[in-house]
């Protein structure tokens, strides 16, 4: 029994020494680790203020972390959520879990990537785009791929998470519910692979097992830094729009480190880190202006996507709809 | 998820009944006093190797492998089925090596000669008894520890009910949604773990017989070492060899730039915390009691860590629930009945005259080699084991203290590379260079002490 008080007080006196000071500010990042910790690091580093950091597992990002705000509502631990994707932030903004902050930040982004009322601000977005394995031919029109009987060298991710239900919640507010629906069997029907993840569906396409996928422009670009002979083409809606998913922050309503996290919020907003996620292996588009210059030759290409994009604060409902439907789909 | 329950419980049928045919064959061999002692140690270690070896690294190395089954989905299913197979199978031989059978070959030969003269039936009870204890174990075992696979299945891409609950968690379903959507595997689980624990308290309190007199055959010999070889290269030789060979090229690019340092001392303090604690109560808690406490450890870890998720969210308990303390909770259930089967295994192996004398004698050095060897090794192993824990680590480890194995699970996210291979490699090698090397000192130091010489 000693033994056991000794081992269990050595372990809570190492984390509140090392891992745990209560100065230090607590992050949930839904945004991939190895991105977002230069830039996290780099705040530390401006400003002194230590970041702790809860990450939420890459396969199926960023709602598990909205479901924890959510039921961590009534005493919050976390200070700032920075999330990889809007839909979640919305639904955190209707559970009344976000405490609005107008900073210098917020003032640099356009309308279209924040709430009016200050409560989140998008910044360094991704675009969904088609993943297509090149072998050295030309890319073949995607949409004439998906027109074919045979989709059983197609893949995308399952649509219950991530960026494919966002993909999902925008053919849903665009199309209705049954045109939506019908889609999705005639995919399945002629043999689309579903598998587990963007980056599944990237490395499936990158490997030549699979000739098209739908992915993220962050999973594109790890193929092509990997070496991977892969070409992209931004999915278009019926109506022209791109779909482009910024990263979101906000400041939790019942911080115990407010000050400190409008500080974040702000850096997180700031042209420097947009230009530090444009510039990391992810290759995040700029929503603030930026100069042009100063941007890496892959992202200046996406940046005309940007205007095209659909306003995705308007599919909340249409995601939740969407959402009901796939989890009865899965059972 | 009933479709991926009934799923799972055929794989586990199959690969408790390849380990049930796997200890059958393999016994003889490991109890005869007609095989040379060195043979058997070895095959035994052989067998141990994959039971033991992380899963992460197995998932890895095959996931690449994987991706072009996509299209061919019964190849798939049977290469999981396979993989499960080899790693699990070997178990079926460590518990019939364990828990030898109540009735010696001798008494059931007796008993079989009875029937056949008396001609009258002989009671199914007996029957049971004779017959069906140690294959029932070994089957009942395997089978629950391939229905709650996770992290091969998740690496490879296989749609168990594990990873679509996993996922549905991660996804950010509701708990009580997500549990209630997994009932069904969730009952499976705990009705295997109560007739596990049912039949492993049968069996520890019986006498057992595991004197195996006749020599077994050339035939024998050779199909058991070369299933265990085939089993230890399946499992550890041929992923370890994979990730070597991609990691000795992004070695040298890790070196200047390794970033994990916080998350492995995250990961030691969570191994040699859990580890530790784990013996301590296996030490501390009877037998008969210490059957009962394995129940949770053996729903794995997906469950407990979620059913921990939500007790520490009640509020009297909100004020650990941030802290390492459900970790270390889950850990230490996760690893009791592993750290119940050693001690049942060191309980057998001090079993003899030399471990008494040993107990007696006013000696460091005999002690140490009776009993010594065997708590230390126990340690290590049940440390290492709680070091490589993926599931729970995921789950329930608390701001700013990630585990390496949850990083490194992050990072395979992004498929293969020569540095992440390079990773693995490190981040598996960190424990086990600390065992050896504590080893080595202790053993210095014993002899040291045994001539009497300056311990510096």
């Amino acid at each position: 029994m000693i033994v056991a008080f000794v081992l269990v007080g050595t372990v809570w006196a190492v984390y509140s020494r090392y891992f745990a000071s209560p100065e230090a500010l607590v992050v949930y990042c839904a945004h991939d680790a190895i991105f977002s910790d230069q830039v996290l690091d780099r705040f530390t580093e401006k400003t002194g203020i230590e970041v702790i950091r809860k990450h939420d597992t890459e396969a199926a990002k960023s709602l598990g972390l909205v479901e924890l705000l959510v039921r961590e509502k009534s005493a919050p631990r976390c200070d700032v959520f920075w999330n990889n994707e809007l839909l979640g932030m919305i639904q955190l903004q209707e559970e009344g879990a976000l405490e609005p902050w107008k900073g210098s930040g917020y003032q640099r982004i356009p309308d279209k990537y924040k709430a009016a009322s200050g409560e989140w601000a998008g910044f360094g977005a991704r675009a969904r785009v088609y993943i297509q394995n090149a072998n050295g031919q030309p890319p073949r029109d995607p949409l004439s791929i998906l027109d074919g009987s045979d989709l059983s060298r197609t893949a995308i991710a399952k649509p219950l998470y991530g960026t494919t239900l966002t993909h999902y919640a925008a053919l849903w507010a665009l199309w209705g519910k049954e045109a939506t629906q019908k889609w999705h069997s005639e995919c399945r029907e002629k043999g689309m692979r579903e598998v587990n993840g963007n980056a599944v569906t990237k490395d499936l396409v990158a490997n030549g097992v699979c000739d098209l996928g739908f992915t993220d422009t962050d999973d594109f670009f790890g193929a092509k830094d990997a070496g991977a002979s892969v070409t992209m083409t931004p999915v278009r809606l019926t109506n022209g729009a791109t779909i482009c998913i910024p990263n979101t922050v906000a400041v939790i309503r019942g911080a115990r480190h407010r000050e400190a996290a409008r500080k974040l919020v702000d850096f997180l907003l700031s042209e420097e880190s947009e230009l530090a996620l444009a510039h990391s292996a992810s290759r995040q588009i700029p929503l603030g202006e930026v100069d042009p210059e100063k941007l890496p030759q892959d992202v200046r290409a996406m940046v005309p996507w940007l205007s095209d994009g659909i306003p995705l604060g308007e599919l909340g409902a249409a995601r939740k709809q969407c959402l009901e439907w796939l989890k009865g789909l899965d059972g | 998820m009933i479709e991926e329950t009934l799923a799972s419980l055929a794989r586990s049928v199959c690969v408790a009944f390849a380990a049930v045919c796997f200890g059958r064959l393999t016994r003889p061999v490991l109890t005869s006093p007609a095989i040379a002692p060195s043979v058997k140690r070895a095959l035994f270690v052989l067998c141990a190797l994959p039971v033991f070896a992380p899963t992460l690294l197995t998932g890895y190395a095959y996931a690449r492998w994987s991706l072009p089954l996509v299209h061919l989905p019964l190849t798939k299913e049977a290469s999981y089925v396979l993989l499960l197979a080899l790693r699990f199978a070997p178990l079926g031989v460590l518990l019939y090596w364990i828990f030898p059978p109540s009735l010696a070959d001798s008494g059931r030969y007796c008993l079989q000669l009875a029937k056949a003269a008396s001609g009258l039936g002989i009671p199914l009870r007996i029957r049971l008894r004779a017959f069906a204890d140690t294959p029932g174990i070994a089957f009942l075992v395997t089978a629950l520890l391939a229905f709650h696979e996770f992290e091969i299945a998740s690496l490879t891409g296989v749609e168990t009910w594990s990873v679509r609950l996993f996922d549905a968690h991660a996804g950010g379903v509701p708990w009580g949604e997500a549990m209630s959507a997994a009932s069904a595997p969730i009952a499976v689980q705990l009705g295997l773990a109560a007739l596990c624990v049912w039949a492993l308290r049968r069996q520890l309190f019986a006498t057992g017989a595991d004197g195996y007199t006749r020599k077994p055959t050339v035939g024998r010999c050779a199909a058991a070492s070369g299933v265990t070889l085939l089993s230890a290269c399946g499992i550890v030789v041929l992923p370890m060899g994979l990730i070597a060979a991609e990691a000795s090229a992004g070695m040298s690019q890790l070196c200047s730039s390794f970033a994990m340092q916080k998350e492995v001392l995250a990961s030691l303090i969570f191994g040699i915390s859990g580890g530790a604690l784990a013996f301590v109560v296996s030490s501390a808690v009877p037998m008969r009691c210490l059957g009962l406490l394995a129940i949770p450890g053996l729903c794995g870890s997906l469950i407990l860590a979620l059913s921990a998720v939500r007790i520490f969210q009640w509020d009297a308990l909100t004020a650990v629930y941030d802290s390492p303390l459900p970790l270390i909770g889950v850990i230490v259930l996760l690893l009791l009945p592993v750290a119940f089967l050693l001690k049942v295994l060191r309980c057998k192996l001090a079993a003899n005259g030399a471990s008494h004398v040993a107990s007696l004698a006013q000696s460091w050095s005999p002690q140490w080699r009776m009993t010594g060897r065997g708590a230390f090794g126990s340690i290590a192993f049940l440390c290492l084991l709680a070091y490589v824990e993926l599931t729970a680590s995921a789950i329930l480890a608390p701001p700013g203290m990630t585990t390496a194995p949850a990083r490194l699970y992050n990072l395979m996210h992004y498929g293969q590379t020569e540095v992440l291979s390079a990773m693995v490699m490190v981040v598996f090698l960190v424990p086990i260079a600390i065992i050896a090397l504590l080893w080595a000192g202790i053993e210095a130091l014993v002899y040291r002490i045994g001539q009497k010489a300056p311990l510096w």
